[in-house]
């Protein structure tokens, strides 16, 4: 069987007021500046680019996405809009993978 | 293996990464299975030997002393952890120590017959602790069989009930199975088992030479049940999940330079806290009590000694015609011949008839 991921038609973000948090059941690690996650639901094997490694790691119940962008758009120097856009699209696809989960939006 | 997988393995040794650890939590174990290679005394230590342990400082990793060098291995960047022994459930503190490493977000299997401490609870409790997959060795369909090689009576139903129990709860099973003479004629009820259950497989012709098993020729089968069996498994290869244990994730190595991955991006813990490149490799590079993970990964002469090793070094393997059916394996080589060059004798014989059945032989 090849293991697809969960699609359960998950809440989308609606803002940047929202706080995310990882999926437990999840396991990762950070090589150099990438992340490499395991949904044990199903296996699947996910690496991460640089930016969307820094959304994985500030999903942490505490840091809104507002903050991610702020991150992004210093430590990348890209114009906000920009940071905005790869922030929101990262965090919503992983919400619908069941990675992400959102806490409070 | 996935070529993402392969990639990830590849990063991680050039970030200097043991990526996959095996992690061998105790050697007692409550089976008397007539292939195993670990010694008798460590599978059933008496008062005394574990006495003798004590005493060498040897004894067997506290549960705090497990949970440090977890601390260590995450930090040095492993993710993939799996537990084995022995059996992993002798040990009391077995969930303590699960909990401890999902704690931690190591993507967790656990190796174990299956035969003791699992119930509805400790099911429910691994399901929501979350691990990746639990591997179980299970040698034949029949309980008659399958009991033949554990050596204990009842042992198959209790297997097969943690099968139900895992499976109910959607957890990822694998069952593992040592083609042997004495089970040779299972492979097949095991497919059907599986895909009842919808199992993993994994297959293995080999019958490992290392250690407390001093002679498995009695074991090993011959050439034309070795035909038959990968006559077999080719036929049934694309449409089961069944995974060719001659070809296994962790002792893989994709740089085209490495024998596999033992040293490079995989290594072994033992439950006396003795670190080598892997299982089969008997070179202890360090041991956690006196050192850190790091500094044996890093810096141990041992261990930078093996990680030199190259394909080319090993006799024969670098002219080998068919490296690709080869799951060649250093530490099977050292059992054989006392060094890690000469090409060991089944895994020859294995890729030879492998690929002249997949000639139509």
């Amino acid at each position: 069987m090849i293991p697809s991921p969960h699609n359960y038609n998950l809440p989308r973000i609606k803002g940047e007021v929202v706080y995310l948090v990882q999926n437990p059941k999840t396991a990762y690690r950070t090589i150099k500046d990438e992340s490499v996650i395991v949904d044990l639901n199903n296996s699947l094997l996910y690496s991460l680019n640089p930016i969307a490694s820094i959304i994985w790691e500030m999903s942490n119940g505490k840091t809104d996405i507002k903050q991610m962008v702020d991150r992004v758009e210093n430590e990348f120097d890209v114009e906000r809009s920009v940071a905005k856009n790869d922030c929101m699209e990262f965090a919503d696809d992983f919400i619908q993978k069941g990675l992400l989960i959102i806490l409070e939006q | 293996m996935s070529s993402l997988q392969e990639k990830i393995d590849k990063r991680a040794e050039q970030a200097g990464i043991p990526l996959s650890v095996h992690f061998d939590l105790t050697y007692r174990c409550n089976l008397q299975c007539i292939h195993c290679y670990l010694h008798k005394k460590d599978r059933y230590p008496s008062q005394y030997y574990k006495r003798d342990l004590e005493q060498q400082g040897r004894s067997e990793l506290k549960t705090q002393e497990v949970f440090d060098v977890l601390d260590q291995l995450a930090e040095c960047g492993t993710l993939f952890l799996t537990f084995s022994g022995g059996e992993i459930f002798m040990r009391s503190d077995i969930m303590e120590i699960i909990e401890y490493a999902r704690a931690k977000r190591f993507s967790l299997s656990l190796m174990t017959t299956g035969t003791k401490g699992f119930s509805e609870d400790i099911v429910n409790k691994l399901f929501e602790i979350g691990i990746q997959a639990v591997d179980m060795s299970l040698y034949s369909a029949d309980p008659e069989t399958h009991e033949s090689v554990t050596g204990v009576p009842g042992s198959f139903r209790k297997t097969m009930r943690t099968i139900e129990l895992l499976r109910e709860k959607d957890i990822n099973v694998r069952v593992k199975c040592l083609v042997m003479t004495i089970n040779v004629d299972s492979f097949k009820s095991i497919v059907e088992l599986a895909e009842k259950y919808y199992l993993g497989i994994g297959f293995d012709p080999i019958v490992s030479s290392i250690g407390g098993i001093t002679d498995p020729k009695h074991l090993i089968i011959n050439d034309g049940q070795l035909r038959e069996y990968y006559k077999f498994f080719d036929s049934i290869y694309n449409n089961t999940k069944v995974v060719d244990e001659t070809i296994d994730p962790n002792c893989e190595d994709h740089s085209g330079d490495n024998p596999c991955g033992a040293s490079h991006h995989t290594c072994y813990v033992s439950p006396y806290g003795d670190i080598r490149p892997c299982v089969e490799v008997p070179t202890v590079c360090g041991n956690v009590r006196k050192q850190s993970v790091k500094d044996i990964w890093d810096n141990s002469e041992q261990m930078m000694e093996f990680r030199a090793i190259k394909l080319k070094d090993l006799r024969k393997c670098g002219d080998c015609p068919n490296p690709d059916y080869c799951r060649r394996c250093v530490g099977q080589a050292y059992a054989e011949y006392g060094n890690f060059f000469d090409p060991p004798t089944e895994f020859c014989r294995n890729v030879k008839i492998h690929h002249e059945v997949l000639q139509g032989g």
